[in-house]
């Protein structure tokens, strides 16, 4: 896959966890629109919880983090749970860090550890 | 820095980097202009590894020069370029210009677009019903110095981000 590409990849788990795993970069390109229609999908089923892995980013930009807002927007009216789960690169992070984002959202250091 | 005159769609290595600058700059890389925001940061990659490696640039690794530094101003360096890239091409009528130089002072972008409308400035709460306009904002903070200097067919916007 290239670099500017993007690849989002949406699983179900036995429990009813919604999982994102989101690969590449996150631009006004790449498919920004791609990552929210899954988001807002995931929202909308009342399992409650949904997982972003971002740890494949290898770089985002404000398209990518209004994606992401958007979808905890989602998730906020319809009462889901979203986590995003790292480890993040450090284009992503410095994307949350640098515009105050970080707050927002609830992370897990890892995948793995984002079910609990 | 005063800039004038109409800047050719697709503009010219010349048309871009004529705005007063130094011929000491060791590294230029000023190239046509690019079709997105991927290509722009793929510039600015190619400009930083060849610094981080040496005017030759054949040492591409930039983590190799300073791990934890070179990580954070890199990634950055990106974001910046990024961002004022795509506000020229969904908000400025398109990018006309795209210069990138290292000098004494750090990475020096110059991004010209077709639109004599100013950057949005707006911040919107995520709580709000749009969700937007992290962009400018994040450009602000990100750079040292950060000017736009408008002409009758568009802007300039130069952003300055220091390498050390």
């Amino acid at each position: 896959m290239a670099a500017d590409e993007l690849s989002v990849v949406t699983h179900t788990t036995d429990d009813g966890v919604v999982l994102i795993r989101v690969r590449g970069s996150l631009d006004a390109w790449s498919g920004c629109s791609e990552l929210a229609d899954a988001l807002a999908d995931a929202a909308g089923r009342s399992t409650g919880r949904t997982v972003v892995d971002l740890s494949g980013v290898e770089f985002a930009d404000s398209a990518g983090l209004h994606a992401l807002l958007s979808g905890r927007q989602r998730h906020e009216e319809t009462g889901g749970r979203l986590v995003l789960a790292g480890p993040l690169g450090v284009s992503m992070r410095r994307l949350f860090e640098v515009t105050g984002t970080i707050g927002a959202f609830r992370f897990a250091d890892h995948v793995d550890t984002a079910f609990g | 820095m005063t800039v004038s005159g109409t800047h050719p769609a697709g503009g010219s290595d010349e048309a871009v980097g004529g705005h007063g600058r130094q011929d000491t700059s060791p590294v230029r890389a000023a190239s046509g202009v690019p079709q997105n925001a991927a290509a722009a940061r793929a510039l600015v990659t190619r400009l930083l590894a060849a610094r981080a490696g040496g005017p030759d640039g054949r040492t591409a690794d930039i983590a190799t020069a300073d791990v934890t530094v070179a990580d954070v101003t890199v990634a950055d360096a990106l974001l910046v370029t990024s961002e004022l890239v795509t506000n020229a091409f969904r908000h400025g009528g398109g990018l006309t210009g795209f210069a990138a130089e290292v000098n004494d002072e750090g990475l020096l972008l110059t991004v010209s677009d077709a639109s004599s409308t100013p950057p949005a400035v707006t911040v919107r709460l995520p709580q709000a019903d749009h969700i937007g306009g992290y962009g400018w904002p994040l450009v602000r903070r990100l750079t040292q110095r950060l000017t736009v200097t408008f002409h009758p067919g568009g802007k300039h916007i130069v952003a300055l981000i220091a390498l050390t």
